[in-house]
């Protein structure tokens, strides 16, 4: 079986060269879920296990009410000693130094900001759109590091993190007059339109990303937490005419890359690019999630054979490539964990031959200027 | 400082949306219940599992997804209450899709209070979950899940106590596997088990673990338990094993030997009794000390002897399941129906209650 795998990668670096793209070609990614959970040597390390696969940017989840587990009496100052961001300090430092590029998101509502004391409450608007303007502060490449020297610019952050999906953000839908009307994107509309002049006037690089919709097709409002379709969210945030500098959502088709056509899949990005352009003509299209499980669990009921997956790192390229609009694909996730088999890694620590091809694909894309950090 | 305490993302339940868009994308009706008429049609002629207890019924549907450019595959498990001879308040609460493989090795049983149920999805080549459903959140618990290559591959699962149990082999292997049928599936663990199973040759019931090797002529019988499987008993039937159930006291088999042929093993002596045989390989069901049996359109049932004629379905027989007392035949029918502009046929597979075991 050894045997097997290691020609299946190596089969898959020949592939992965043979499909090397143009340098204008979208980035491929990949992100660590792990990170935030660790701090000091154990963060270092894994930052070096990181960087061993080649990827040349990756995406942060900043866990809010970890940083905030109290409320600041100064909510846009990152200073406000309510906060601590030793291990985000740490962590985007980290990247930087292993020449990583970083993006950032944030999600999960701290206690003290939320309705239901839970932490996928939908935030008050006020509160989550002060905590982007800290982040932006925080990182805008001036802020002093205490060493003396500086804390690195972080140009890219989203708004939340799949705020059409319960898990994310609830109640996706409320009760009016009977029946459900959707309520999500309408807040998270509301959201974004206050965080973005924030983050502009503290850090006038950032390109301030909106949408990170989950991968949902249909919208159906029939209980409190029903998904809301990435269309149906895009849609109502072109009724509320909410500004973004870019548009990210996730994808994790049924089907290979290059065939699946459900949305969303790679090949409903046209339709998806139609919408973003009446958000902001042009704007660039990040996939911050994509990836393919490798077993079944209960969160994604569908999954592939670890061969399989290797082959559709490669595809998954392809695909981004035919729109030059998409400028990263992020494979979601490093390691596998109880909650998600999408790993380069298994969960003991070994590689699946999806590995050999992440780490032959980013090695023939160079990162374009725009995307150094 | 302080490692936080975040848990890995579980990302929701957000593919179950892709799904269900997928699953209309692919023409695939969904269960269309019939709380009103007491049957419930589940869309297409998939391969049907199913088992019955308790005052519930729960099987799972395995077919092809086809979609316009591509081909995955799913297993559709679902419970409903059985009032009478009337199947109500239907639901679909697991669903296994993949496109590593077809599904070859689908077993599904009744474990417990609550239409609770457990399911193994495998492939030829890949190894699929072993499920328990659901908590009292509706929540499915996945107590064993790894399609590594090298991962054994479970065929058979059942509830024995607080335990679910399932046989599993590969390179390693046979082994019986247990664990809590609870969130997270705490306390798993295997134990090696003698030969080499394969697809509908394992089975688990309360109390009984049986299972035959592939090719094989003969059965294992013996008690379950987290060190193993004791007491193991080997009972020959008469020509080769094609598929196993095992319930409380006894063993059914279907065994081709010639023509086709329906044994009952008792757990406790190995008698062997042939209850049916017929020129075609039949469905099987058990439950309550009976045995259902679909033959073409014919529904027979047996207390241990000879097997009766209960009735005829409308189409062929895709699955049988019995509690006992009575009898649930899911039965393949086409029907002409508009789907959009044209005509057409569409096949369904119907559940309904047929008669009472004689």
């Amino acid at each position: 079986m050894r045997t097997w795998r290691m020609i299946v990668g190596i089969a898959g670096m020949a592939m992965a060269a043979a499909l090397a793209m143009p340098a204008s070609g979208a980035q491929l990614a990949l992100q660590d879920d792990q990170l935030h959970n660790l701090s000091g040597p154990a963060l270092d390390q894994r930052l070096d296990l990181l960087k061993s696969t080649g990827t040349k940017v990756s995406r942060v989840d900043i866990i809010w009410r970890s940083v905030a587990k109290t409320r600041p009496a100064e909510p846009t100052d990152p200073a406000d000693p309510a906060y601590d961001w030793a291990r985000y300090d740490q962590m985007l430092k980290g990247l930087i130094a292993r020449d990583i590029t970083p993006m950032i998101t944030f999600y999960w509502t701290p206690e003290w900001a939320s309705r239901s004391g839970k932490s996928n409450a939908a935030p008050r608007v006020a509160d989550a759109a002060s905590f982007a303007t800290a982040i932006a502060r925080r990182y805008n490449g001036t802020w002093p590091d205490g060493s003396g020297g500086t804390l690195p610019l972080v140009k890219r952050i989203e708004i939340w993190n799949e705020p059409n999906i319960g898990t994310f953000w609830s109640p996706q839908c409320r009760r009016q007059g009977g029946r459900y009307v959707m309520e999500s994107a309408r807040q998270y509309s509301a959201l974004v339109a206050a965080a973005y002049p924030q983050i502009k006037a503290v850090s006038p690089s950032s390109i301030v990303t909106g949408g990170v919709t989950g991968p949902v097709g249909g919208s159906v409002c029939e209980k409190t937490d029903s998904s809301v379709g990435t269309i149906t969210f895009a849609e109502e945030m072109i009724r509320q005419k909410v500004p973004i500098d870019a548009w990210s959502m996730h994808l994790y088709p049924i089907g290979s890359p290059l065939q699946a056509y459900f949305v969303p899949s790679w090949k409903t990005i046209p339709q998806i690019t139609r919408l973003v352009d009446r958000l902001k003509p042009g704007a660039p299209i990040y996939v911050t999630e994509t990836g393919y499980h490798t077993s079944y669990n209960r969160y994604h009921r569908y999954f592939v054979s670890e061969a399989q997956q290797a082959a559709w790192v490669g595809e998954t390229m392809q695909a981004a490539n035919q729109y030059p609009r998409v400028e990263v694909a992020v494979w979601f996730n490093l390691q596998d964990n109880p909650f998600w088999t999408g790993g380069l890694m298994r969960m003991n620590g070994t590689k699946k031959p999806a590995w050999a091809q992440f780490t032959a694909q980013v090695g023939a894309t160079p990162r374009p200027a725009t995307w150094a950090p | 400082m302080t490692p936080l305490a975040d848990s890995p993302r579980p990302r929701g339940r957000a593919i179950r949306g892709a799904v269900v868009a997928g699953a209309v994308a692919a023409g695939c009706l969904a269960i269309t219940a019939g709380s009103a008429s007491g049957a419930v049609n589940i869309g297409g002629w998939g391969q049907i599992h199913a088992d019955m207890g308790g005052g519930a019924i729960a099987w799972a549907d395995a077919q092809p997804a086809k979609t316009k450019t591509f081909t995955y595959w799913r297993v559709d498990a679902a419970h409903a209450r059985v009032s009478g001879n009337r199947i109500t308040g239907d639901t679909e609460p697991v669903a296994v899709r993949t496109s590593a493989g077809p599904l070859t090795g689908v077993d599904i049983r009744m474990a417990g209070p609550q239409r609770a149920f457990t399911l193994t999805a495998s492939g030829d080549a890949f190894a699929g979950p072993v499920i328990w459903c659901c908590t009292v959140e509706d929540l499915e618990v996945v107590v064993s899940s790894d399609s590594d290559g090298a991962a054994p591959h479970p065929f058979g699962a059942g509830m024995d106590g607080t335990r679910v149990r399932w046989i599993a082999g590969g390179p390693g292997g046979a082994f019986l596997g247990s664990g809590d049928a609870v969130e997270n599936a705490e306390r798993v663990t295997s134990a090696a088990i003698p030969g080499n199973p394969g697809p509908g040759l394992a089975s688990i019931a309360q109390g009984i673990a049986a299972w035959a090797d592939r090719g094989g002529s003969s059965i294992r019988i013996g008690v379950p338990s987290d060190s193993g499987v004791s007491g193991i008993r080997e009972v020959a039937q008469g020509g080769r094993v094609a598929q196993v159930r095992a319930v409380p006291g006894y063993v059914v088999s279907v065994v081709r030997a010639g023509g086709w042929r329906v044994t009952r093993t008792d757990a406790a002596t190995g008698a062997v009794a042939v209850v049916w045989k017929g020129s075609a390989r039949p469905q099987i069901g058990a439950g309550g000390r009976a045995i259902a049996i679909g033959a073409g359109r014919a529904v027979l049932t047996s207390r241990g002897g000879a097997a009766k004629k209960v009735g005829d379905a409308r189409g062929p027989i895709a699955a049988v399941a019995t509690d006992g007392s009575r009898v649930a035949v899911f039965e393949r029918v086409s029907r002409k129906a508009k789907v959009g502009k044209a005509t057409k046929t569409v096949r369904t597979t119907a559940v309904r209650i047929m008669g009472r075991v004689r």
